[in-house]
């Protein structure tokens, strides 16, 4: 497991995931390849931002608002 | 890492080279106060920190005097360390020469020697190597001078920060905190903007927003003001806990000094009552007399002797005199002219007539026969004309002897008044003889005191923070209760400033819902939640860390204070105007336990130490994360059986650890540096022992430490 897969793990325990997302634990993901093919936005975009800020050089607070609101926006909310 | 030495190089007081090689486990290095424990320690952290400034306290003054001619010579501090059986060398050096302008001091340098791991030996610079095989994060972790500074959350900035940047990994979580921030907030302006799009409720928004704003503005101020008087808050509190443990010893120190100043004082009168002037005292108050008695007594025997000696002279001589008188009497008085010898009548007429009449020739005037004739003529005359009583001859015709009965008489009546003197010196002297006992006397009570003082010092804080306490104690508990009526009624205010906000934020949301886009909205909400989500865990993560480092730090605790306190240690995570710190509690069944005593708290301080290092040995790759520590003084308070035991616990973790303590030293009957017995019980890996050649006390130069490796 990397350091990304336990970063993402560590974020998908959090309560919210569970009780306000509804997201049942078969689709919590355990690897962050996983968790960038998720079907639940929230999952998508945590996903995506550990691998924006872990990637080297990492992007800028600019750029990954700018990746996250599209994919927000393209995705069924 | 392992250090294998440490050479000191004319290094204050260590003069010339000495070396102290250490093993694995523990090391102990014992001194008695002054002996150069600290010295050393400051050598080490010269070596790691040190700079080229204010090079000049760092010389040996022994070596310094020794070459006052000018030649040159090197102050240096150098360790041998090995890391992953790689030998690695540090070397902090200077050249001193002195000359008669002043000391000159050139040539710092810091260089490193690294064994790499394919055999060879490369000179890098120092500070490079140093952080490479010993990290500057472990680092300030790893040296400790005294008691307080074995506290590292008490003071430090930034100290949760620090101790989880260099330990854990919970510092991932602090850059997705920010970046999830920035993107809600992107996410707000987003809403806000497409919100403003409607003119229905524009107005009503900026209104809206404008009062957010101010609200906004003033809780942060309010909060700002109340992290500020938390802070202080926390700092009086310490101030007053520390006080609190320390203010019997301020108080004692107070005593001291004062009983100090009366001593000095006393010193001051003594001193001044002492009678020095003896050579005045000699001429102008005649103790050159003292003894004149025993001559004068020799002085009068003599006279008399001589007057003795002078009577029986007087004596013969009266006798032989009356004698010669008696015989001349009779030859005038008795005994008639010898037959033959004219008168004188007859002999003045033969002169006149210039003939001798008895033979019948002519005498001239000047012939032979004219001059007998006139001085027989005179004899005759002579030994007819009676002589006078008075005119006696006498034999001594100065009357020394009587001169010296009179002086000696005088004497004898001084003597009553040089009788005075003895009593009158040996007084002086025995004043002075007792003033002097008294000297001394109060200057072993100087002594004592201010070794009570060195100690009091020793197990609690400098005495400038002693005094402070003393003089501070009342101002800070004044303090302590107007900050907690400001905090009081700050809170209050913050409470109704929140209340107000969050009912103008439900009435925006109410608006930002009606009137925008409802995918701003969800994408607005999502982040929302992430930014939570990066929020929690990040604080569960550092919760974590300080669980663990609760958990390590109790284990140890507990074997340290295997008979002791039972109570537990309780790492509290909080927030004030530095950042997230930490504060530490002990707690017991009943709550915490207000006020532990210096060692309890030390031995409390020692166990998070250790758990910190062990952290660091279990994080630290490839083996080389076993650092060593070194303490200067860290047990004052604890007592020789707590030391002992405290000691023995540190030897069993088989880690590298440096104590340098003034315990185990004691003296003899004849005052001499002795270690005692019970130093024997302490386990250890190698032992090292301090001690000053005899010195003399103003002369700094006189200073030598010597190390003997026991």
């Amino acid at each position: 497991m990397t350091r990304r897969d336990m970063l993402l793990r560590d974020f998908m325990v959090h309560p919210i995931i569970r009780e306000k997302y509804k997201i049942p634990p078969s689709k919590i993901p355990a690897t962050l390849e996983e968790g960038l093919n998720s079907s639940y936005p929230i999952i998508k975009s945590i996903s995506y931002m550990i691998k924006e800020i872990k990637k080297s050089p990492k992007k800028s607070e600019k750029e990954v608002d700018k990746l996250i609101r599209k994919l927000l926006n393209e995705s069924p909310l | 890492m392992k250090i294998e030495s440490i050479t000191l190089e004319n290094f204050q007081c260590y003069y010339g080279l000495n070396q102290f090689v250490f093993e694995n486990g523990l090391n102990i290095v014992l001194g008695d106060n002054g002996e150069g424990k600290t010295k050393f320690y400051e050598a080490i952290f010269w070596l790691f920190n040190g700079d080229k400034f204010n090079l000049e306290s760092l010389i040996s003054k022994k070596k310094l005097k020794e070459n006052y001619n000018g030649d040159k010579f090197f102050v240096s501090v150098a360790m041998t360390v090995t890391v992953d059986n790689l030998e690695q060398k540090l070397k902090k050096s200077f050249k001193v020469q002195s000359r008669a302008q002043g000391i000159k001091t050139e040539g710092f340098e810091f260089v490193g020697i690294n064994d790499n791991d394919i055999g060879e030996r490369e000179k890098m610079d120092g500070d490079k190597l140093l952080d490479y095989i010993f990290p500057p994060q472990i680092r300030r972790y790893s040296m400790f001078k005294g008691e307080a500074e074995l506290d590292i959350f008490k003071s430090g900035e930034q100290a949760l920060s620090n101790l989880v940047k260099s330990f854990s990994n919970a510092s991932h979580y602090d850059e997705f905190c920010k970046y999830g921030k920035y993107l809600m907030n992107e996410a707000e302006k987003a809403v806000n903007k497409d919100v403003k799009l409607s003119t229905k409720s524009k107005r009503q928004l900026q209104l809206l927003e404008s009062a957010i704003d101010k609200k906004r503005r003033e809780l942060s101020t309010l909060d700002e003001q109340l992290k500020i008087k938390d802070t202080n808050l926390i700092k009086i509190k310490a101030d007053l806990k520390e006080a609190d443990k320390y203010f019997n010893n301020a108080k004692h120190l107070k005593t001291l000094k004062e009983r100090i100043k009366r001593i000095n004082d006393s010193i001051s009168i003594t001193q001044s009552r002492i009678v020095t002037n003896y050579t005045t005292r000699i001429f102008d108050d005649k103790w050159i007399l003292m003894f004149f008695e025993d001559i004068q007594k020799e002085f009068n025997e003599k006279i008399k002797h001589e007057d003795l000696l002078r009577r029986k002279e007087e004596k013969k001589f009266n006798m032989e005199q009356g004698a010669k008188e008696l015989s001349e009497k009779i030859l005038n008085k008795i005994t008639p002219l010898p037959l033959g010898v004219p008168s004188a009548s007859h002999m003045e007429e033969m002169l006149k007539e210039k003939i001798c009449k008895v033979c019948n020739r002519g005498a001239e005037e000047g012939s032979e026969a004219y001059i007998y004739m006139e001085k027989r003529l005179d004899e005759f005359k002579e030994s007819i004309r009676p002589k006078k009583e008075n005119q006696k001859e006498i034999l001594f015709k100065k009357n020394y002897t009587q001169k010296l009965f009179s002086l000696s008489d005088n004497y004898t009546k001084r003597l009553i008044e040089i009788r005075k003197i003895e009593p009158n010196l040996k007084d002086v002297f025995e004043f002075n003889e007792r003033k002097n006992q008294e000297l001394k006397e109060l200057e072993r009570s100087l002594e004592k005191e201010e070794r009570e003082i060195q100690k009091i010092i020793a197990k609690s804080k400098g005495e400038s923070e002693l005094v402070n306490i003393y003089e501070n104690v009342k101002v800070w508990s004044n303090q302590e209760l107007d900050i907690e009526k400001s905090k009081v009624r700050l809170v209050g205010e913050i409470s109704r400033l929140n209340k107000d906000l969050k009912e103008l934020i439900l009435e925006k949301e109410e608006i930002d819902s009606k009137e925008a886009k409802s995918f701003l909205i969800d994408t607005r909400d999502i982040l929302r939640d992430i930014e939570t989500i990066f929020q929690d865990t990040r604080e569960l993560k550092y919760d974590e860390f300080i669980d663990l480092i609760n958990t390590k730090s109790n284990e140890i605790f507990a074997t340290i204070n295997v008979d002791d306190f039972t109570g537990k240690i309780n790492l509290i995570k909080y927030s004030d105007s530095r950042g997230e710190q930490i504060k530490i509690e002990l707690l017991t069944t009943e709550g915490e336990y207000e006020n532990p005593n210096q060692s309890l708290e030390t031995t409390m301080h020692m166990s998070i130490l250790f758990a910190i290092s062990e952290i660091a040995s279990e994080i630290s790759s490839e083996g080389s994360g076993n650092y060593p520590m070194i303490f200067d003084a860290p047990t004052s308070s604890f007592g020789l059986k707590k030391t002992m035991d405290f000691l023995n616990l540190v030897h069993s973790t088989d880690k590298q650890r440096i104590i340098l303590t003034y315990e185990f030293v004691g003296r003899d009957d004849k005052d001499n540096q002795v270690i005692e017995e019970e130093f024997n019980s302490v386990k250890r890996s190698k032992a090292f022992w301090l001690r000053r050649d005899d010195f003399i006390k103003d002369d700094l130069s006189t200073i030598n430490t010597n190390v003997t490796t026991l």
